[in-house]
């Protein structure tokens, strides 16, 4: 019984993550995609030092030089810049609103999860957290290869973590709707969804491609 | 033998530490209150209180208003009706004003302090919230300026305490919570959606415990539904609702915009009606609007945009104490417990009326009411953890804490108000003090109305006697022409604006004849960069010049003719 229930929800997540519109946007532009460029984020950048040696300054200007040295330096400042931009994956403008700053990655319409998938998302890592499941740190590590790029709320770099996203959106939906009550939530939830999707087609067809200058 | 007073309990580890964050709290609010200029709503607090406290009325006249009426705009009364008794002893200036905030908010962590106790029956998450809120940057921040949100959250946090008193003690307690609850909605239109929602919350809440008791409960609801009549009549003449209808997304015209420019691109394809319409816009700028209230980057890197609510490049928590606000959640979601979460309750119900007004999502003010139960379950996160690593990890986090406190503060008072003083709308004090000190060469008065509202700056830095200003103030519409220079007059001041392009030939106009003054602004009357004092024009004398913070540039320039 748990092995099926396992196999549904995995049926689940990869059927939602297909109806995503993260594949659907990189299919779109593929070809254009396919020739960017990646660039990496540099620990060195002369604009980090200058910052680092800014803030060093306006602390031993108050007069509390020691804590400029224990906390302002490379490590420490690297160590926040990588905390925000860890963070920036889970921010609501990247997962629903929004998506990739670049228009080429993201519609700007949506993000990569619809937001109908939200209560569901909470619900899943709810229940990871409750049956301690290992994968709720997997997929709490895998924004770190988001860190590594430049851009910021960058997708390539975080579509494993999007696919770790729906997988625990999966889960959430399949224990909803293994339930033997809520219909009319159930019923609610699959006209939501088809609004959603076919809002999106409709945009990513009609509208999007006026954007990225398909026309 | 319990009862027996004893120093050894008034004198308690815990008496003293609460007593160290108070006084921490105290000095945070008010140390170099006035180093930032009143901005328009604070003078606006500050003249409004000044005139009924000297006419017992509005200064438009009104004999004790329910709302009070503005130049602008109808304004709740009761933060200012508080600061009545502060303009009495400070005067009209900063400290009149900011005081009235500094000291709602230190109440704010007296009774999150006693309310924590009450509620999670834990002394030491109790002195953790007092001191996490004392130390924020959301929360000193708005303590330290005239903003209505501190007396709000003190009326929510005693209200909520007087209740749940109410529930173990005498019925005056639940009195005490339907007066507080009831003048929240005449403090801060954020009350209107927040207040209603908690407190069906808290019937809901504590309904097992209501049942042998609805008795009790009418007397409150009497007092509740008497305080609140005349608030329901100022709901339906409109001004009570004037404010929500100017920035809810309801009547955002840019959402209406965007719909039809959607729908243009195929006017006759029923689709784009059923994908791009009101409802759907709506909802979707409600959710979006609701979810960046949690977002990290408002709540610990950035903080609100505008910078007048938030020190640029800081959030509002410091970022160290995200790791205690997760595991706070995760605390309280695990606790067993029959009764739901009222923190996280009010964590979820905090951000809905700022999430239905247009960039509600980042707005500090209206988002405040969030900071109680953040806060909370910080302090329950710390308290969890530091059961678990004891010694050497509380030392760190206190270091971070300090290190995280000192930094903002230093920027807060030290590098802020050089930075964003525009924001501050910085200059007009020194300017009307200029036109104070000019009284002997001035008979007539010129003053550019057309950067920020200058009236309500005049009035309040001259501190003209309400009375006066009742009795000589006809309106504030530019209803007649002077010179060049549209305007409408109080007095022998003019307020208004040249109508011609080349602004310095007026100026020039208006200067050529004896004991005329003009207030002008650099980068409008005077030109580019031209310092009029260091390069003089012909037939003009400055009479008084205010520099910017920072670089000293020339910002305003208080000018008279020649003869």
């Amino acid at each position: 019984m748990k092995a099926r229930r396992m196999n549904l929800s995995i049926i689940i997540f990869i059927l939602l993550f297909l109806m995503s519109p993260t594949p659907w946007t990189l299919l779109f532009n593929f070809s254009r995609l396919s020739k960017a460029e990646i660039n990496f984020y540099k620990f060195n950048s002369p604009v980090f030092i200058s910052e680092i040696n800014f803030t060093r300054g306006q602390i031993k200007e108050a007069g509390i030089a020691i804590y400029g040295k224990i906390f302002i330096n490379k490590f420490t400042y690297f160590m926040k810049d990588a905390g925000q931009r860890y963070l920036e994956s889970f921010d609501s403008h990247f997962l629903f609103t929004q998506g990739d700053l670049s228009i080429e990655k993201s519609t700007r319409n949506s993000g990569p999860i619809y937001w109908i998938w939200l209560p569901f998302l909470g619900y899943g890592f709810y229940l990871c957290y409750k049956n301690r499941s290992k994968i709720l740190v997997f997929v709490l590590l895998l924004p770190i290869l988001g860190i590594l790029i430049r851009e910021e709320y960058e997708t390539f770099s975080r579509l494993p973590f999007i696919i770790g996203m729906y997988y625990i959106v999966g889960l959430g939906v399949t224990e909803f709707f293994n339930k033997k009550k809520y219909y009319w939530t159930k019923a609610l939830v699959l006209i939501l969804l088809v609004f959603e999707y076919s809002r999106f087609l409709h945009y990513l067809l009609l509208h999007y491609p006026y954007l990225v200058g398909r026309y | 033998m319990s009862n027996k007073f004893s120093l050894r309990k008034v004198f308690s580890p815990e008496t003293l530490f609460f007593l160290v964050v108070l006084v921490l709290a105290i000095c945070l609010r008010i140390y170099r209150l006035n180093q930032l200029e009143l901005f328009g709503d604070e003078l606006d607090v500050g003249y409004q209180a000044y005139s009924l406290l000297k006419t017992r009325k509005d200064y438009r006249g009104n004999f004790l208003p329910v709302y009070l009426e503005s130049f602008s705009e109808s304004r709740a009364p009761f933060f200012i009706y508080s600061a009545i008794p502060f303009v009495a002893i400070f005067g009209l200036n900063e400290w009149g004003i900011r005081l009235t905030s500094a000291f709602w908010g230190i109440l704010d962590i007296v009774f999150l302090y006693l309310l924590v106790r009450l509620i999670e029956k834990d002394k030491k998450v109790a002195m953790w919230a007092a001191l996490i809120m004392t130390i924020i940057p959301w929360h000193l921040h708005y303590s330290r300026a005239g903003f209505e949100v501190t007396l709000l959250l003190f009326l929510i946090l005693a209200g909520t305490y007087a209740f749940i008193k109410g529930l173990m003690k005498k019925t005056i307690w639940f009195s005490g919570a339907a007066i507080c609850f009831a003048l929240s909605f005449y403090t801060y239109n954020t009350a209107n959606v927040f207040t209603s929602i908690w407190i069906i919350i808290l019937l809901f809440v504590f309904r097992f415990e209501l049942k042998t008791q609805l008795v009790r409960l009418v007397p409150a609801l009497a007092i509740f539904i008497l305080i609140l009549i005349p608030f329901s009549f100022s709901i339906f003449r409109g001004p009570a609702v004037s404010r929500f209808k100017l920035i809810s997304i309801f009547s955002d015209q840019k959402l209406i915009e965007q719909i039809i420019l959607k729908r243009s691109a195929d006017p006759q394809n029923l689709t784009e009606r059923f994908f791009h319409n009101k409802l759907f816009v709506w909802s979707k700028v409600v959710l979006k609007n609701y979810l960046t209230a949690f977002s990290p980057q408002f709540l610990f890197f950035n903080g609100d945009p505008n910078p007048r609510h938030t020190v640029p490049g800081f959030g509002e928590i410091y970022i160290i104490l995200l790791f205690f606000l997760l595991s706070g959640i995760l605390v309280s979601l695990e606790k067993e417990s029959k009764k739901p979460n009222i923190w996280l309750n009010w964590l979820l119900i905090a951000p809905i009326a700022s999430a239905l007004t247009v960039g509600g999502g980042e707005q500090a003010t209206r988002l405040f009411l969030m900071v109680p139960p953040l806060v909370v379950l910080i302090a329950i996160g710390i308290e969890k953890i530091s059961a678990k690593i004891k010694g050497i990890f509380l030392v760190i986090v206190i270091m971070i804490l300090t290190y995280s406190l000192v930094g903002y503060f230093h920027e807060l008072t030290k590098h802020y108000p050089q930075e964003q003083f525009r924001y501050w709308h910085f200059g007009y004090k020194e300017a009307i003090n200029l036109v104070n000190e000019n009284e002997s060469i001035c008979r007539n008065y010129f003053l550019n109305n057309s950067h920020e509202p200058i009236l309500i700056r005049y009035l309040f830095w001259t501190g003209t006697d309400p009375n006066w200003f009742l009795n000589n103030f006809k309106d504030d519409k530019e209803n007649q022409t002077t010179n060049g220079f549209s305007n409408f007059s109080l007095g022998n001041v003019f307020f208004g604006h040249l109508i011609e392009e080349n602004r310095l030939e007026g100026v020039k106009r208006i200067l050529a004849e004896p004991g005329n003054c003009y207030l002008a602004f650099q980068k409008d009357e005077i030109p580019g960069d031209w310092n009029i004092e260091k390069e003089p024009i012909r037939g003009i004398k400055v009479l008084g010049l205010v520099k910017a913070p920072g670089n000293k540039d020339p910002y305003i320039y208080l000018l008279g003719g020649l003869r």
